[in-house]
């Protein structure tokens, strides 16, 4: 018989590529805040350990730790002694702020791209329109 | 300074006639995972070996836990783990004849461990270690290294022949080592990819001494590739003013490619203000910039 026990922390997919620019440590705290924007990961759920993360991933947990206490700091999560790391009420609340911070980035790069391809604004503004139309036409919101 | 688990301070080394480690000095500090990178050839195991005190340097001083390693090599053997390429045991006894006779070499072999480790990396108890495959017998000689909760872990190339399932185990395993500073590991590995994962300190030896010794964090934001494309303009006098820091460089027609060691605003304004088309930085990965430093010719320059 195979018993099922429920895991407290929740069990994340985590994607890490040592070999991308951004420091691994960044990497995990934008996947983080990734999860917490999409919903994937609630005020008061508990993150994996410094230990599981490790093993799981295979990264350093100086790494993985350095991760967790920036975003201690910043308010996103907080630690009970003996017991793990949790996400805070706070971090769902300015997730509205790095939603916008995420798509900020990817808007830079599209208009530098637009600009060096010689592509004019409002060619670019079309291509977004069109782009909402498909999303709301395979059932998107 | 106490910290720093392992100091080489100004070692020189030659065999005979050919100088292998000239003014090279290395430190590590507690709880780090150091991936120590070289060509082969270059004194990589030279340089364990002088760590562990199984050569003598003709100059300079080796410090593991602060200690002098040729005044107290038993107190410090006591705490060090060695993995070399292939596991020197006696390959006739089974892996429990063998744990039983490598206890007998330490004060604080930890048999509780040992049977741990034995579950965990899934070894076979009873076979002979000359009937086990290459991958288990990598294994067998990392359960050697940690059956007495060593402080330091020294691994010597001993991934590097292992197919992909078994260094992950190994890397699984020792990752948590180093957690609340219980160990500090030097890795030594062709791997480059998996020590990129790992590491949170990197050395890479040249030419008898470290080419650079630095955080993987650092490490990663000083190298860069950067791709400019001209716009009937020409570099004039910048990369003679920044050769020092340039790996590499390319011109072809309009498209000139610089590696850089030494990123920062300064250089990158100075670029900047070269009339382009096109500018674009790109990350290196530990592979990259491993043959970028290895590669580097005396003058580093390519101007065709």
């Amino acid at each position: 018989m195979i018993v099922l026990s429920p895991e407290r922390a929740k069990d994340m997919n985590f994607k890490i590529d040592p070999s991308s620019g951004l420091p691994i440590y960044l990497q995990l705290i934008d996947q983080i805040k990734y999860h917490i924007s999409v919903g994937t990961l609630k005020a008061e759920d508990q993150l994996p350990s410094v230990r599981k993360l490790s093993t799981e991933l295979r990264i350093n947990p100086n790494t993985i730790a350095k991760a967790f206490n920036i975003m201690e700091t910043d308010g996103i999560v907080y630690t009970k002694r003996g017991e793990g790391t949790f996400i805070s009420t706070q971090a769902e609340v300015s997730s509205n702020k790095d939603r916008l911070e995420v798509l900020k980035n990817l808007v830079d790069q599209v208009v530098e791209t637009a600009l060096t391809l010689k592509v004019p604004r409002e060619e670019l503004q079309k291509l977004i329109e069109t782009g909402y139309e498909l999303q709301q036409n395979a059932g998107g919101n | 300074m106490s910290d720093q688990i392992i100091m080489m301070n100004g070692i020189h080394k030659s065999f005979g006639k050919q100088e292998v480690l000239k003014e090279m000095n290395l430190s590590v500090p507690e709880g780090s995972i150091y991936a120590f990178l070289g060509r082969n050839g270059e004194g990589k195991s030279t340089s364990i070996r002088l760590m562990l005190n199984l050569l003598t340097p003709e100059a300079g001083t080796v410090r593991v836990f602060g200690q002098d390693v040729q005044r107290h090599e038993e107190q410090i053997k006591n705490k060090v783990g060695y993995v070399p390429e292939t596991p020197h045991v006696y390959d006739w006894m089974t892996v429990e004849e063998l744990m039983a006779f490598t206890s007998a070499f330490y004060r604080d072999w930890d048999r509780q461990r040992a049977d741990e480790l034995v579950r965990s990396l899934d070894i076979p108890r009873k076979k002979k270690v000359n009937e086990l495959s290459t991958g288990t017998k990598a294994k067998v000689g990392l359960l050697l290294a940690l059956s007495h909760n060593p402080k330091l872990l020294i691994l010597d190339d001993c991934t590097s022949g292992l197919d992909a399932l078994v260094r992950r185990e190994i890397s699984e395993h020792i990752v948590t080592l180093v957690e609340d500073g219980a160990c500090t590991i030097f890795f030594s590995s062709h791997i480059i990819t998996e020590l990129e994962r790992v590491a949170d300190r990197v050395g890479l030896l040249k030419g008898g001494s470290l080419s650079f010794e630095m955080t993987m964090e650092e490490l990663k934001e000083k190298t860069k590739k950067i791709y400019i494309c001209l716009d009937n303009s020409d570099p004039g006098d910048i990369p003679n003013l920044y050769s020092s820091s340039i790996l590499r460089i390319k011109r072809d027609r309009d498209n000139l490619t610089i590696i850089t060691k030494e990123w920062n605003e300064e250089f990158k304004s100075a670029l900047k203000g070269i009339k382009h088309r096109t500018f674009e930085v790109t990350p290196l990965d530990l592979e990259d910039i491993f043959v970028e430093y290895t590669r580097e010719k005396s003058n580093g320059t390519d101007i065709s």
